[in-house]
């Protein structure tokens, strides 16, 4: 048996989604070293090449015992979005029930204006994403994230909500690791994390 | 070999080990076994493993550079394998096509260092135009070909693959796949093997490849094969999962292992891990299969191992029974659901209800993958349109970022076929179709790596064709490599002055002189050349990232102004515009003040907002 089978027996699936450049990568490296440093056994796999280039990009975070990099369809706890429609995109994978985090602001394709089609309202959006879970929480990362100033900083925004919401990772893990990862702009993007933190605490749950 | 303790010495402590891309822990393992000399050409998925030898270079103090194409990379490394060093290859698979030629041969010379190909291959096709499967090229070679299944163990099998090519005097594959290469997981580095190169030695009956040396050679090379399956016969290139299942079991490799791994425990299926997919550890698997009914083989794209256990199987009179890919897919890559329907089919158990949520397709907008906001090749294809919209085109592509230049609204692509295949079919479509004007659009890195030789062609058949260049100066699709063109050390525009027909150097910013000498040079006979020259905006980026360069700004729109004809909008399909309540919006966090859409504008709408 192997040592990835004797590990601790907790397990997270954290699926990512979002357009390329807005920060899934970081994010979910992120996410993976916070499990790292709490002793577990880690496993991810991340967007390349050609669909970076402001395309779909996901990436996919496994902490607990497995082996493979994929997560089965309908078994992550959580599907955390940096944009509505790619919420939709992703939802199969979320187990039924499971948790959607899901920015508000819409980031229209370009190509929108090419093959003339409008972006889908969110009716229709959110709609399809009841079908799979009623537990869906919509933040106005980019907002927030500009309210301190911090143009680029809806992921962490998502990240605060995410940490708020689940018992998956100690905030003061992910302080140190924000810290680590972005040393020269580490006091904006920790005010921009708790922000993120701050509008989950005064959410009603259901 | 201690495959096994270092697998259990993982449960040690994660917190110490290293956070890798499995690419990363390639490089990093070939680097801890004493491998000197990386060389290859970038290619996704397994650009990294250069990159990642790059930045620590200095630190093992070892040579590491980028070849212009996969051909002349791989003769790079034999030449250093030849000399007695530790030398790396990497390619992406169809690279291995472009260096064929050297592999082959050379695989019959055998090598007096060491040489590992690691070669990523791309099922499912996330960036590249075919998802051919490398394991047929070590049976075409003989070479052997070790895989690694997780981006963890990817550390210790790149070490194993560059001892078993010390050992066999072979070149060997180390063969990736996507999910393996851009997979991450926790490595734990083991102490460095530091060898020395050995000492230059002429060898001309070996290494001068003249048909009568040849024939020596190919009995060399079955010698050094059959050596190579003693060794491999062995329990340490295979891993053996015991749950109990007397009857049936689970035979797989790469990937698709470690999708096995994390079922065969819910279903007590015991399941065989082969490590040394070429040449068949053969007592290994005849061991674990010659009691069973009936032997799942699970593999991603062809049925490679499932053609040789079956041969395994005939060669022993076993009646057996091999269910391979009548089961598991041919086509992309495997999804661990797939694979675990597989095996509840193989087990006769009822498949699961995966009832998945119909997204509303209908009212979805797909999100392609699109030229960067302020990228030049945007404007290049915007310039080409214009300065031809009413002659009949064969647009030649190429591959690279302004393969992007194939999709709406640009459709500036006839066909894209591989590296280089840009030039060297427009001498085809010119010759083949006289009455229509032939464009072939190439980067930098592209003209570099074949272009070159195709473009020499053209020239000597004299066809009518103007090919434009794409010069970034980067290799900017697998995320700005170094080329030729970087730094200017080579210039392209001299370069094809240098062969004697007209080249001009402009930047595809330069909307009007660009599709007035575009027009200019579309009357003249022969070949002649446009060099779009504009840096790549992701390379500018970094530039800032690292305060070598200030931000352009962004562009504000006058709405008093904009009249929303929709010439930017619909023209440039640029991710920093789009249209929000009827009006013309720009995404500022986007934007990168290239311009270009002032440029082209005709209200004059736009204005450049500085950043301090």
């Amino acid at each position: 048996m192997s040592a990835e089978m004797e590990m601790k027996q907790k397990t997270h699936q954290i699926q990512l989604a979002g357009v390329g450049g807005q920060g899934i990568i970081s994010t979910g490296r992120l996410l993976l070293s916070v499990g790292q440093e709490e002793g577990f056994l880690v496993k991810g796999n991340e967007t390349h090449g050609m669909s970076q280039r402001g395309g779909s990009v996901v990436f996919q975070v496994r902490i607990g015992n497995f082996n493979g990099v994929l997560i089965p369809e309908g078994e992550a706890d959580v599907l955390l979005s940096t944009e509505p429609m790619e919420a939709v995109r992703n939802i199969n994978v979320l187990k039924p029930g499971g948790l959607v985090i899901t920015e508000t602001h819409r980031i229209i394709p370009a190509i929108s204006n090419v093959i003339k089609k409008e972006y889908p309202p969110d009716e229709i959006l959110y709609e399809t994403m009841k079908k799979r879970t009623a537990n869906i929480v919509k933040v106005p990362a980019r907002d927030i994230a500009e309210s301190v100033g911090n143009l680029r900083g809806a992921n962490l925004v998502l990240l605060g909500v995410l940490v708020q919401l689940t018992d998956f990772f100690d905030p003061s893990l992910v302080e140190q690791k924000i810290a680590e990862r972005w040393p020269k702009v580490s006091d904006i993007n920790l005010e921009t994390f708790h922000k993120g933190m701050e509008f989950a605490s005064k959410l009603k749950l259901q | 070999m201690t495959r096994l303790e270092t697998i259990s010495s993982a449960k040690a402590d994660v917190q110490n080990h290293l956070m890798l891309l499995g690419n990363e822990a390639v490089a990093l393992g070939l680097m801890d076994e004493g491998a000197n000399y990386f060389t290859g050409y970038p290619g996704t998925p397994s650009t990294e493993i250069i990159e990642f030898a790059i930045k620590r270079q200095d630190d093992y103090g070892i040579e590491v550079h980028w070849g212009t194409n996969e051909a002349a990379a791989l003769e790079d490394a034999a030449a250093a394998a030849i000399s007695g060093h530790y030398a790396v290859f990497t390619a992406k698979h169809v690279g291995l096509n472009v260096a064929a030629d050297p592999f082959v041969t050379l695989a019959t010379m055998g090598v007096r260092g060491g040489l590992v190909l690691c070669i990523a291959d791309d099922p499912s096709m996330h960036s590249s135009q075919n998802e051919q499967d490398t394991r047929w090229y070590g049976r075409l070679a003989h070479v052997p070909i070790i895989e690694p299944t997780s981006p963890t163990n990817a550390y210790f099998w790149a070490r194993e693959a560059m001892k078993l090519s010390i050992e066999t005097k072979l070149p060997v594959i180390l063969r990736l796949t996507t999910r393996i290469s851009h997979g991450l997981g926790t490595v734990e580095e083991l102490p460095r093997n530091k060898r020395e190169p050995l000492p230059y030695e002429k060898d001309v009956s070996r290494f001068v490849s003249i048909p009568a040396n040849a024939r020596v050679n190919k009995k060399r090379l079955n010698e050094a094969f059959e050596y190579t399956q003693q060794l491999i016969d062995s329990p340490n290139f295979v891993r053996e999962l015991t749950y109990g299942s007397e009857d049936v079991g689970v035979i797989t490799s790469g990937i698709a292992a470690s999708y096995c791994e994390d079922l065969s425990k819910k279903y007590s299926l015991d399941t065989l891990v082969i490590y040394a997919t070429h040449p068949l550890p053969k007592e290994q698997v005849y061991r674990f299969m010659k009691n069973r009914r009936k032997i799942l083989v699970v593999e991603e794209l062809d049925g490679v191992l499932e053609g040789d256990i079956k041969r395994l199987a005939y060669e022993n009179d076993s009646d057996v029974k091999i269910i391979g890919k009548e089961k598991i897919s041919l086509d992309y890559e495997l999804k661990p659901d797939q694979v675990e329907d597989a095996i509840r089919d193989f087990l006769n158990l009822e498949p699961i209800d995966r009832t998945l949520i119909e997204l509303p397709m209908e009212s979805m907008l797909p999100r392609p993958p699109t030229f960067c906001a302020g990228c030049p090749h945007r404007a290049a294809y915007y310039d080409l349109k214009r300065a031809f919209k009413n002659i009949d085109t064969i647009y030649s592509n190429d591959i690279g970022c302004y393969s992007l230049g194939a999709l709406p609204p640009y459709n500036e692509a006839d066909s894209i076929l591989c590296m280089g295949a840009s030039i060297g079919m427009a001498v085809g479509y010119a010759k083949a179709n006289p009455d229509k004007t032939v464009i072939a659009t190439i980067g930098d890195s592209t003209f570099w790596h074949s272009g070159i030789s195709a473009l020499a062609n053209a020239i000597w058949q004299d066809v009518n064709l103007l090919v434009v260049v794409l010069d970034n100066s980067t290799t900017a699709m697998t995320g700005t490599q170094e080329n030729p063109s970087t730094h200017g050390k080579l210039n392209i525009a001299k370069t094809i002055q240098g062969m004697g027909i007209p080249a001009f150097e402009l930047s595809s910013f330069e909307y009007k002189e660009f599709i007035d000498l575009a027009r200019r040079l579309i009357k003249l006979p022969g070949v002649k050349a446009i060099i779009s020259k504009q840096p790549c905006v992701i390379y500018e980026n970094q530039l800032i990232k690292e305060e070598k360069a200030k931000p352009k700004g962004y562009v504000e729109v006058d709405h008093e102004k904009c009249t929303m004809c929709g010439l930017c909008v619909e023209g440039l399909n640029c991710t920093a515009l789009s249209v929000v309540d009827g009006k013309i919006a720009v995404d500022v966090a986007q934007c990168n003040g290239c311009e270009f859409c002032s440029t082209i504008c005709p209200r004059d709408a736009f204005t450049l907002k500085e950043v301090a």
